[in-house]
This record gives C-alpha cells, structure tokens and sequence, in this order.
C-alpha cells in the first residue's frame, strides 16, 4: 500500500542519502517520497502534483530510492544514477575493467581508505553506475584486505554485453 | 509475388506504390535507438555507439533517434541496462514528437505500458511537470515500472482504470492515446508482432478506441491537445474513429508539423466518407518510412 511517507521514513532519506552520500538536502527537496513498508519512492515534485495524487487511486509511482535489507536501508541502483552527480560521499571510483570485475565476479577484493564501511556508490568512467556494499578488512580475523560486493540487481545485469569503453 | 494474409491485402487501393511496400515487409527493419536524455549526454552516447562499430544515421524528424544498421540484442547491452537507450521504432517516436509537451505541463498517457513513449514524453517535459501513465493490464504496468525505473523517468505515477471509464476529477494539457488495436503495422513476413487471430476483432477494437478517445476528449483541458495514434491501417481503426469522435464539433482536427514523411488520412473507405479534415491526420507506410506502420491524429478540445 502506497503512502507519503512519515517523518520516521523522511528521517532515513536525509541518514542515508543527504548524510551518507553527501547529496546536498536541497536536491531531495525537489522530490516527494512515498512508503510502501519495505522501498521508499521519489516523485519530483510539480506545482499540480498534490491534486494528481488526490484524484487517481495510484498503482505505482516514482523511482524506488531506499530499499530495506533487515535492519538496513540500501539505496538502490536506479536511484544512484539518477542522483549520482550529486554523491560526494560514500563513493567508489573505479576503472572500466574494475566494474567488469565487480559486475562479472559479484564481488573485488581492496582495501579502499577514504570510504566507511557500508554501503557505497560505485563509479565508473561515467559516473555512478549502482551501489556495492563494502567490508573494511579485519586483520585480527586474518582479512588482511577489504571487500567490495556487487550490489547490482542480478537479473538486469546478468546476460549484458561488457561495459562501453576504448580497449575493446 | 509472395501472398500476403488478407488482413494486409485489403489495403491494396490504399497504397501508392504496392511493390515498394510488399518489399519493405520482406525485409528486417532497421534497428532505432532513442537516446535518453535522463541517463547519458548525447556525445557520450554518440561515442559508446561508435566504440561498438556501429554507425548510425539520424531522421529530422525524430531527433532523438538513432537508426543503426545492424544491433543483435540492443536489450543487452551495458548501455541499455544503464538507461541510456530505448530500443523503439521511429514511427512509434512520433506521437510523442507531435504532441510536443513542454516542461511543466500536466499529461495523461492513457494507454501507456510498455512505456517507450511515456519515457519519451517525460524526456520532452525534461521530467518537470506531471505524467499519468495509465494501463488496464496489472502484468503490463509492472512492464511499464520496470522500463520508467531502468531509464530514470522522475516524474510518473501509475494507475489501472478502463481507458473509457479513466476518471473526470483532474484535467489534463496533453492526452495520449497510443490505442490498442489489431496491428497490421507490425505485420513483416518474418520477425513481425502481428498476430492474425487479433486482426479480426476489428469492430470490437473500433469501439473500444471510440470510447478511450471520446474519454481523452473531455479530460483534456479546453485548448488542450490529443494525440490519438494506431499502429494498424484500417479505416476503421483510423479515420472511422477520429471521425466519430469530432462529429459534435466540439473539436477540432489540427494539421501535422511540417516535414514528416507519410500520407494524409483518407477520406472514404468501402462506401464511407470522412469530413475533409480527415485529411490532417497522417498515415505512416512502412516504405515511406523504413519502420512499423502507424496512424497518427492530433485533436484540439475547442470548450
């Protein structure tokens, strides 16, 4: 069931993408969220918007932005692209053959300094591409390195073509 | 000569040059690309096709289209996941280029799954403003998500009501109404959609059409526009249809910009005749354009 989402849910938006990914507060803004329990959605806001809602019984609407994984909230990938020029934080940069890597191998091993644990945005030649989940190493359990995991929605990634770049 | 089903000989009269339309049918389409403002800049989207090999040409019409010779698979590449393109035929681009939205304004697509031409709208509005995308069928709207969702689309909200039976309580500047119909357009000899058991529903699809266009025609607002478009060549789908739908005068059949390619509606078909204004609306033949064909009115609400 569909609905504007609570203060509770607006609460996690700013946590996750305005404190966690460094998207200035003034973008999320321009988007309306809704709730159906387990997603947040985003609908850019438009001056006549409040009357559309009102008028239609609606089956589905907007951008899935924040997914709930147990106690977590992960963004998704359709909504880091979207908003990828913005993230300034909580962000991977990767190389074209890196994110094969990532994409074909579901997961890559490095330590990466400047990012916390958790969820990250991955970026490619072209900016923000989706989401991965990293692990910082833990030496005292002998993982000497840290963990990079594909968080790409399996079944839109799986039969693609390689990534578009100049070595190919 | 090869036989064709009679539900594409029928329009034998129809056609100005038969044999340039039997070989165009013969013969794989090209493949159309409509690049997505939402996900890539257009010179790196240029570049990407280029690094694949591919050349491409462009149609003035439809100037977001891209007509690559030969792309096995356009659903499977990085660039498709990534939203960067639709995979949609250039006749299928032009409701959307007729009706032109701009940003800001509020539009209803009425018969909207798989969602090609509500991305297209969206990209036209620049994604400000709003955009009902409306579709009867539950597993065609999940469609119509998924393809909003891959390409980015920030400005659309779903809903499931009978075109005919859409509600009055909100008015709209633009409606589409992409209506369903038999299909002879996607007929080809090899490789086409068209699927002959759909043809012969003909004057159930005209009623059907009649009612989602007569819809259209009182929740636009007046002065507002609708586009009514078809991807089959029967009268009785087309021209029949608009016809009926302008008998009170209420409204008034707008001429088509400059330069597209096709012919004017026709003005009588099997004993019947169509007011002469019919012959603002366009006919989209597959050997005038290299694409699917398609029919397309554009209807101005006059109160």
């Amino acid at each position: 069931m569909l609905s504007s989402a609570d203060s509770t849910e607006l609460k996690i938006i700013r946590d996750v993408l305005v404190e966690r990914f460094g998207i200035p507060a003034r973008v999320m803004e321009e988007w309306l969220v809704f709730s159906t329990g387990s997603v947040l959605w985003g609908l850019r806001d438009a001056p006549d918007l409040d009357e559309a809602l009102e008028a239609f019984k609606i089956e589905r609407t907007g951008l899935p932005l924040l997914r709930r994984v147990g106690d977590n909230w992960k963004p998704t990938t359709v909504a880091l692209q979207v908003l990828g020029k913005y993230v300034s934080k909580s962000l991977v940069q990767l190389s074209g053959e890196d994110l094969d890597r990532l994409l074909s191998d579901a997961a890559i091993r490095g330590t990466i300094t400047d990012v916390d644990q958790g969820y990250v945005a991955v970026a490619g030649p072209d900016g923000v591409a989706g989401c991965a989940l990293y692990l910082e190493p833990q030496a005292e359990e002998g993982k000497e390195e840290g963990l990079l995991l594909s968080q790409f929605p399996k079944a839109r990634w799986q039969s693609f073509g390689r990534y578009i770049r100049e070595d190919q | 000569m090869i036989e064709l089903p009679r539900q594409i000989s029928r329009y034998r009269e129809l056609v100005d040059d038969w044999d340039a339309f039997v070989e165009i049918i013969q013969r794989p389409l090209p493949t159309d690309l409509r690049w997505n403002p939402f996900a890539v800049k257009r010179e790196r989207f240029e570049e990407a096709l280029k690094l694949q090999g591919m050349r491409w040409t462009r149609l003035d019409t439809s100037p977001d289209l891209y007509r690559v010779e030969e792309m096995p698979g356009p659903g499977l590449t990085w660039a498709y996941h990534m939203g960067w393109y639709h995979p949609q035929g250039f006749t299928s681009t032009l409701p959307a280029v007729i009706l032109d939205p701009q940003p800001g304004t509020n539009v209803l697509d009425l018969c909207a799954a798989p969602g090609g031409k509500t991305s297209q709208l969206s990209a036209r509005m620049m994604g400000h403003g709003v955009i009902v995308a409306n579709d009867i069928n539950y597993n065609r709207i999940s469609i119509l998500a998924a393809n909003v969702e891959r390409l980015g689309v920030p400005n659309v909200l779903m809903t499931r009501y009978r075109g005919e039976n859409f509600p009055e309580r909100f008015t709209f500047d633009h409606v589409l109404v992409d209506a369903p119909c038999s299909g002879e357009g996607t007929y080809m000899t090899e490789g086409g959609r068209y699927r002959e058991d759909e043809a012969d529903a003909c004057d159930f699809m005209s009623r059907t059409q009649l009612g989602i266009l007569r819809k259209a025609l009182k929740i636009v607002r007046p002065g507002g526009t609708v586009l009514y478009s078809t991807c089959t060549y029967a009268p009785e789908q087309n021209e029949a249809v608009v016809s009926a739908a302008i008998e009170d005068r209420q409204v008034e059949i707008i001429q088509m910009p400059e330069g597209l390619p096709g012919e004017p509606g026709i003005d009588r078909w099997e004993g019947n005749t169509f007011p002469v204004e019919i012959k603002r609306t366009r006919r989209f033949w597959p050997h005038h354009t290299n694409s699917w064909g398609f029919y397309c009115a554009l209807l101005r609400r006059l109160n």
